[in-house]
């Protein structure tokens, strides 16, 4: 329902977003994810009516809204700021829309008490902002750009304020909203971990250009560039050559393994090497070799991480290899010798 | 935004500002170079004799009214900040904000009756330390007397202004300079100063041009028998002395100079301190 | 610590210092003239109809200087702070131009520029109301725009538009209310400034128009008792004044906290 195309926004100097274009279904959940500086913010204000673009154009439904205000667009933002009203209730923040809109007082009470009860803010209905904590500044933020039940919600970084727990508690709220209104959403993000975990399609962004749209699954399990590969998880680069033998196997070193290439480095590889991105489950490390033909490396050091171990190890070309390593042996010893097994469970 | 809007919102305050600031100024600083064709007539006038040594009296008073008053103030501040007293702090900016600006000439008042001849300090003086103020010579209306009276707003001014360097100042630094070595003198005058210092000087230079352009006071205080550049430029707008108004302007451009000049100091000691706190606070920018 | 209490004698030589005056002041008020108590300095004060007049004619200028402080200078510093960033520098330069340009050569040009033809306004007291805006505009300036930015003017103006409120609409309910008290925190400094001009007004009218700080230099010569009773009861309006903005900041504070707190016994 909201279709973005060919989006460019330019500054006096340089250029924040360049030629971004995107279909959104309605009742997705998309993010948009990249450092700062990729221009993710930028392509939401232009989205919002908050910054005109230098060319391209936005289109809720049928609708050519470019040119249009942000009070006639009938989009939901919350503001990384929350930029909630401090002379208002939370209650009031919420009725704001419903005002300007001038319905009725008693339709107005109900919508206001639906939306705090969805938000669990029934208890703060008559608090000022500045006596509620981060967490429930947030859900007023989003229960006001609810309120009128937009067709789209734009949410900038909204969770990016608040301590770690209150944030994941409140990004299943989040998800929960979203699917139980129907509503299409579009958050800009820089936590890949939040991305990964609310979007139904990840759009990742650098340097205000798109890199790879995708599932989670997909922008996880099958980075296009090497920029969504480090980006988006962890992944170390390894260089490798073809097998000259017609598999599809390649060669790193002396060992040879199945693995399943981006178009890109299919590319890179015939005419010579290429780098491939290994994700930390992929590797495994075995005490003795199976094939005789698995590279040996020496562990720098071990990481608890709770469901995992991290391990790091240095490679005979002094490629440092992060693993991680579920159940199995609690800790790896520095120094200690380990066999390199590379698996790419897509295959 | 509607061109009209714009007109709507910003009209008001061209006409205002062209009006009541830009037209009577170009006016004064072009009539101070014009006697029917170019002259510096007025300019040589203005730097010669009782005018020159109005000048030299003014740049004295405030200098020395803007030390005492920047020694204090800034004393107080650090007194205030150290003691951490919040509701103290409180009370005292705001009454120092009532008494720079509003009782210039009440306060003048209090000074005259109070150093005056039947006046509580100079009875009390003379009661109690044998000192005879007339006897003494000391008189309010001389640059000395009115370098005393213009402190006593000028410390609660410098209090005003340089609170809020002192209170950007992050409190670990203290813990950081202790856990290194240096005791609490140490710290105050190897770091905390060093750090101040240009909030100070801009600082100083606000109380200078304060004091510079101080009318009121000196008027109530000293009427005809202190010589400062305001007093002139007032006698020449009053008509006590011949109606030179080229002369007038002469002098009131240069006063114009002086505090641009102090002003200039004040802003580039702002800009100064902005840098600084960033630096201090790692780069970040403060929220 | 030998440090605190060198802190304290030098907040207690500070008060001392700021004191001192003031108590000479009401003990000659109240002792000087007979050498016993008596308050008849204040009783030819306020019987003094003169007195009545000039507090008159400093409250409608320092009234009109407020109405017109705010509607010249509330606009465009909110305009330029939303939407043009650099003419915000400008406005917030050209504010200091009554550091650079005091009272006394702003009243010679007056004097000078005012004084013939259409805007013969020199020796009329309505050339001060201008004057005395234009005295106060860096301190209302700067105080609106610190209220400004703290308040995020940009962002809740940004959250109002996407509501649905026409620009008209989020400046009244939103804008307004929220930065009412920097406008009012400024207007207090514009009046401040006025009641306690003197320059401007005398160098321009010529004494002919009195306001209060005419007035008390006035007396004052005349009359040193009467003259230091109207000083000491300028100061205490002043003062009280202060304590009451005082005391009505702290008890908002202490109702918001009433408010929570009753709301979680609940």
């Amino acid at each position: 329902m909201l279709s973005v195309r060919n989006l460019t926004k330019q500054f006096r100097g340089h250029t924040a977003v360049q030629d971004f274009s995107a279909e959104v279904a309605a009742g997705e959940f998309i993010a948009l994810l990249g450092p700062s500086g990729s221009g993710k913010t930028t392509v939401l204000r232009m989205v919002a009516g908050l910054l005109p673009p230098t060319s391209g154009a936005v289109y809720i439904g049928d609708r050519n809204v470019t040119t249009a205000r942000p009070k006639d667009r009938q989009i939901g933002v919350v503001f990384q700021s929350y930029a909630l009203f401090p002379h208002l209730t939370a209650g009031d923040n919420i009725a704001f829309s419903l005002k300007v809109r001038r319905w009725s007082k008693r339709d107005i009470a109900h919508r206001v008490d639906e939306l705090l009860e969805i938000t669990q803010l029934s208890q703060r209905k008559n608090y000022y902002p500045e006596q509620m904590s981060g967490g429930e500044r947030q859900r007023v933020a989003l229960a006001r750009a609810l309120a009128f039940n937009p067709p789209l919600l734009l949410l900038d970084e909204p969770l990016s304020a608040l301590d770690a727990k209150v944030r994941v508690s409140l990004r299943e709220m989040l998800k929960d909203v979203q699917q139980r209104l129907h509503v299409t959403a579009v958050m800009v993000t820089h936590d890949q971990e939040e991305a990964l975990s609310l979007a139904d399609r990840v759009i990742v962004m650098e340097s205000g250009q798109i890199e790879q749209i995708g599932t989670p699954e997909e922008v996880y399990h099958s980075p296009q560039t090497p920029f969504v590969s480090t980006f988006v998880g962890v992944a170390t680069p390894i260089p490798v050559r073809a097998t000259g033998d017609g598999s599809s196997d390649v060669r790193w070193g002396d060992y040879a393994f199945p693995w399943m290439l981006t178009a890109a480095e299919q590319r890179e590889l015939a005419s010579g090497t290429t780098h491939i991105y290994v994700r930390p489950e992929a590797v495994r490390l075995l005490a003795t070799p199976l094939t005789g033909q698995e590279p040996k490396g020496e562990v720098l050091f071990s990481m608890f991480l709770g469901n995992a171990v991290r391990v790091r190890v240095r490679m005979p070309d002094e490629t440092v290899l992060t693993a991680d390593i579920a159940g199995g042996k609690a800790m790896y010893q520095p120094g200690e010798s380990v066999f390199v097994q590379l698996y790419d469970e897509r295959l | 935004m509607r061109k009209t809007s714009l007109i709507l919102v910003y009209g008001p305050l061209l006409a205002f500002l062209a009006l009541f600031a830009l037209v009577p100024i170009v006016g004064v600083i072009f009539s101070s170079v014009w006697a029917r064709g170019m002259t510096a007539e007025f300019y040589a006038q203005s730097l010669s004799g009782q005018y020159l040594n109005a000048f030299l009296t003014t740049l004295k008073v405030a200098f020395w009214s803007g030390l005492a008053g920047l020694a204090g103030g800034g004393l107080v501040a650090l007194s205030l900040w150290r003691t951490r007293w919040r509701w103290l702090t409180t009370t005292i900016s705001a009454l120092s904000g009532v008494l720079a600006n509003f009782a210039g000439l009440p306060l003048a008042v209090a000074f005259m009756v109070t150093l005056g001849a039947s006046g509580l300090m100079t009875n009390a003086l003379q009661t109690f330390l044998h000192i005879n103020l007339s006897q003494m010579g000391f008189n309010l209306s001389s640059s000395a007397g009115l370098i005393l009276v213009y402190s006593a707003f000028q410390v609660p001014l410098a209090l005003l202004v340089s609170l809020p360097a002192f209170s950007s100042i992050p409190d670990d630094l203290e813990g950081a300079a202790l856990s290194l070595g240096c005791g609490v003198p140490g710290y105050l005058w190897r770091v905390l100063l060093p750090i101040l210092a240009p909030s100070l000087l801009g600082t100083f230079a606000l109380l200078f041009a304060n004091a510079f352009s101080a009318y009121v006071t000196a008027y109530a205080i000293a009427g005809g028998s202190i010589n400062l550049i305001p007093i002139q430029i007032g006698y020449l707008i009053d008509g006590n002395v011949s109606l030179n108004v080229g002369l007038g302007n002469a002098l009131a451009v240069e006063e114009m100079v002086v505090l641009g000049a102090s002003l200039w100091v004040f802003a580039m000691s702002v800009r100064l301190r902005a840098k600084r706190r960033a630096n201090v606070k790692g780069g970040l920018p403060i929220v | 610590m030998f440090e605190k209490w060198l802190y304290r004698v030098i907040i207690a030589l500070f008060l001392l210092q700021v004191l001192l005056p003031f108590v000479g002041l009401i003990q000659f008020t109240l002792v000087g003239g007979s050498g016993a108590l008596s308050f008849a300095s204040f009783a030819t004060l306020f019987s003094d109809p003169s007195f009545a007049l000039s507090l008159f004619n400093s409250l409608w200028l320092a009234g009109a200087a407020v109405l017109l402080s705010i509607v010249i200078f509330t606009p465009p510093v909110w305009h330029a702070y939303l939407y043009a960033p650099k003419l915000l520098r400008v406005i917030e330069a050209v504010s200091f131009v009554p550091f650079v340009v005091p009272a006394v050569v702003l009243a010679l040009a007056y004097v000078q520029f005012f004084s013939s033809g259409l805007l013969n306004l020199v020796g009329t007291p309505y050339l001060l109301p201008f004057a005395f805006a234009l005295l106060g505009m860096p301190f209302y300036v700067q105080v609106f725009l610190n209220r400004l930015r703290h308040a995020d003017a940009r962002a809740v103006h940004e959250a109002a538009q996407t509501l649905g409120a026409s620009d008209v609409q989020a400046f009244i309910r939103i804008q307004l209310p929220l930065l009412r008290s920097g406008i009012i925190n400024g207007s207090l400094l514009v009046f401040t400034i006025s009641i306690g001009e003197f320059t401007i007004t005398q160098l321009t009218t010529g004494g002919s128009y009195v306001t209060l700080p005419l007035y008390l230099l006035i007396t004052f010569t005349n009359n040193p008792l009467e003259g230091s009773a109207m000083a000491v009861v300028t100061l205490f309006l002043a003062v009280a004044g202060v304590v009451a903005a005082l005391a009505a900041a702290s008890g908002k504070r202490r109702r918001m906290d009433a408010v929570t707190a009753s709301k979680e016994a609940s």
